[in-house]
């Protein structure tokens, strides 16, 4: 076995240690100034996207009150709105943020493995990022061709976007494609080779699993998505035919010829379905960390967890066709994804129970991160089952590009992943800033947001069932659509402008109490991961002082019978474990 | 221990430190060589998928063969050939060889000139003959 170099040697702290503001704050190396950077612009990016879903939502909920936005700007919105949330909000804030984050602490290593790697990978973020915005500014506006960015139409005269848009979000994606893989290295690498001394794979907390293995997907799942932005490019700037078929547009033949639009829509899925399990194996991991600590118990079945991970991982590599039911494919080939589809649904549910046997008579603690938690079970089921729904044929092609769908998605991954993010932040505030929240604000905040979501998507299954089609501009008179289903877009508007609003409560709640509120002690949640055991509470760079915690046990070791606390930190060795006798002893003496 | 047994352990069972004094990586290589080799699967993953892609796109109806396979499968064997002796060079500069070291890199400096030189007067030669942007591609991608 390795010997890991960086380990206590003091001389390699100080090749890297920061010496002025730039270097601590602007070009830092040290991992969690790192995940900040990569947390705060992932936010920021996030909140273009989520105005840009609260203007598109006026044109559906008041058709034409806002005079901006017309049919251009409607799709281009919705576009941003739902790759902006997809890659630049979830898969950044999951990996580079809490990834960052969590990764080395929870491993106990100083930092990531190649620190320098790490710092250019938030800088070539914010170079994406800021390629991406700048498609608000050219010739035309960003695309507006869906998220999926199907050809042709997506390159066609009548999509707006169609000239510069589209290229600067591909060349945007590529090179967010270049600082994930720099940023998944890192996490990898340092997975595998950084851990402290008794630290096992199989010792470590399943956030550390869910991250270690979600990287895993991004690093082989987004070369499929690096290929069909560089075929698309060429076939937009080059005159290539790789995705363009033979059309005609305006009554005019283009260059193009025997492209296959198909073609594409297969590498986008390749990359586009483990995407999905991109966000959601980082959250898995998070919530099921929060979820132990606060119902005092150890995380139920953790093997099994760590074995659906991986299994989740692997299977989420031979579904993607799911997403093709209606462009045409061999009924055989719609059987094979069916089928694998809903074998991936069983190590989902076995998650799922796992979560709730955890709670099951536990010392359960109502406090945020728990309510976010819990509220997660309940987003995550209701939006697993309507993806059995859609993941056999049958019940597909008629919901297919309906509200069903939308609701579906949103509900397990947009609403579920963001309850996880906002129970994680809520649980390592403390950790990370030094500071308490506001709880009763944070708790609002959680009413606001989970029954606010509940209100918008629960009647999107319904619009959906009615046959509402998703991406209109206008719904227009049909004979099967009643109008009372505008009605229903006007509900649906009015509590998504008001779950947007209450997000104020979050920020306000995190920069309030940056400053004013109460100090935190070390380890508030009495909880037993490495993160927690740091000697400064926010962590200094280096993480452990002069040296490198040892562990002798697991992350869950939570309400051992004969213990003296209800928890025993990972890096407390057996023989100085106080239990119950010990103390009683001590206290005698005493007497 | 084998991958199978680590993650079949039961951990919530043996207490106390697993493994010897210092800390223990997954592998005994290096962290570069670690990163290199998943970051080559990466790159092997990219290039597999354009061949997908390429092959692919090969079995449509419309699809036009190349113009000069033979001047493509000649810049193939440069590119190979200046490899080999790139690999040859670092290769001897483990040893003492510094003349022989510096031969190799300068003649494979010369064949990638070559090669690139051969890439780009065959794609001009395209664009005379009038041949799209589609045709040239075709061929860069046929070296690559």
């Amino acid at each position: 076995m390795a010997y890991v170099p960086l380990a206590d040697q003091d001389h390699e702290m100080e090749m890297h240690h920061p010496h002025s503001f730039v270097e601590k704050y602007v070009w830092s190396q040290d991992h969690k100034v790192i995940a900040i950077q990569y947390g705060g612009l992932a936010v920021f990016t996030g909140i273009v996207g989520l105005v840009l879903s609260l203007l598109f939502r006026m044109q559906l909920g008041f058709p034409d009150t806002a005079t901006f936005i017309d049919p251009n700007f409607y799709y281009q919105a919705v576009t941003m709105h739902g790759m902006i949330m997809v890659v630049y909000l979830l898969t950044a804030l999951f990996l580079g943020g809490f990834g960052n984050y969590m990764i080395p602490l929870m491993c106990g290593a100083r930092d990531m493995v190649f620190p320098f790697l790490n710092m250019l990978s938030v800088w070539v973020f914010l170079l994406s990022v800021i390629i991406l915005m700048a498609s608000f500014f050219v010739s035309g506006g960003p695309t507006g061709g869906g998220w999926t960015l199907y050809p042709p139409q997506t390159n066609l005269a009548g999509t707006p976007g169609h000239d510069m848009g589209i290229v600067l979000m591909l060349i945007s994606l590529a090179v967010f494609i270049v600082a994930a893989t720099m940023g998944g290295l890192n996490y990898v690498v340092t997975v595998l080779q950084y851990r402290c001394r008794g630290l096992t794979m199989m010792r470590l907390p399943l956030t550390v699993w869910g991250i270690f293995v979600a990287t895993l997907l991004a690093l082989f799942a987004f070369p499929a998505l690096l290929v069909s932005a560089i075929m698309m490019l060429f076939d937009i700037l080059l005159g290539t035919s790789f995705f363009m078929p033979a059309i005609i547009e305006s009554g005019t033949p283009l260059d193009h010829n025997g492209g296959s639009p198909i073609l594409f829509q297969h590498l986008f899925w390749f990359f586009g379905h483990p995407e999905v399990y991109i966000v959601a194996l980082p959250a898995f991991g998070l919530v099921s960390d929060v979820l132990s600590v606060h119902a005092r118990k150890n995380i139920f079945g953790y093997r099994m967890m760590v074995w659906a991970i991986i299994a989740i991982g692997g299977l989420s590599f031979i579904v993607w066709a799911h997403h093709m039911y209606v462009s045409g494919m061999h009924p055989y080939f719609g059987f094979f994804f069916a089928t694998t589809t809903l074998i991936i649904a069983v190590p989902t549910a076995l998650k799922v129970y796992n979560w709730i046997l955890t709670l099951w008579e536990g010392d359960i603690r109502l406090n945020a991160p728990m309510y976010f938690a819990i509220g997660f079970i309940f987003t995550f089921i209701h939006g697993g089952i309507t993806g059995l729904f859609l993941g056999n044929v049958v019940i597909d092609l008629p919901l297919s590009d309906s509200y069903f769908v939308v609701a579906h998605f949103h509900m397990v991954m947009g609403v579920s992943p963001v309850l996880v993010v906002f129970a994680a932040i809520y649980h390592w505030y403390p950790k990370i800033s030094g500071r308490m929240f506001n709880e009763g604000m944070a708790k609002l905040h959680f009413w606001c947001t989970f029954l606010g979501t509940y209100a918008i998507y629960l009647p999107m299954h319904y619009l959906g069932f009615l046959g509402v089609p998703r991406r209109y501009y206008a719904l227009g008179t049909t004979d099967f659509i009643p109008a009372s289903a505008q009605d229903l877009n006007t509900a649906i508007t009015v509590a998504a402008l008001f779950v947007g609003a209450s997000q104020l409560l979050f920020f306000v709640n995190v920069f309030w109490s940056l400053r004013y509120g109460p100090k935190a002690d070390p380890n508030p949640w009495g909880a037993a991961s490495l993160e927690w055991q740091t000697p400064d509470t926010p962590p200094v760079h280096g993480n452990w002082g002069k040296s490198l915690p040892t562990v002798y046990r697991w992350a869950y070791d939570y309400s051992v019978p004969g213990a003296a606390q209800d928890f025993i930190p990972q890096n407390t060795p057996e023989r100085e474990e106080p239990t119950v006798d010990d103390q009683n002893l001590g206290s005698d003496k005493g007497a | 221990m084998s991958l199978f047994k680590n993650v079949t352990v039961k951990p919530w069972e043996r207490k106390g430190v697993i493994g010897g004094l210092e800390p223990e990586g997954a592998f005994e290589s290096p962290n570069e060589k670690v990163a290199l080799s998943i970051f080559l699967v990466v790159a092997s993953v990219v290039f597999s998928l354009f061949t997908v892609g390429y092959i692919l796109r090969m079995e449509l109806p419309d699809w036009r063969p190349l113009s000069e396979p033979g001047q493509l499968w000649f810049n193939t064997a440069l590119l190979v050939v200046s490899s080999i002796l790139f690999q040859w060079a670092r290769n001897i500069t483990k040893s003492d060889g510094e003349k022989t070291f510096a031969l190799l890199f300068l003649e494979q400096v010369f064949l990638q000139y070559c090669l690139l030189w051969g890439n780009l007067s065959h794609g001009a030669a395209c664009k005379a003959r009038g041949t799209s942007w589609f045709q040239i591609q075709q061929t860069l991608f046929t070296i690559y």
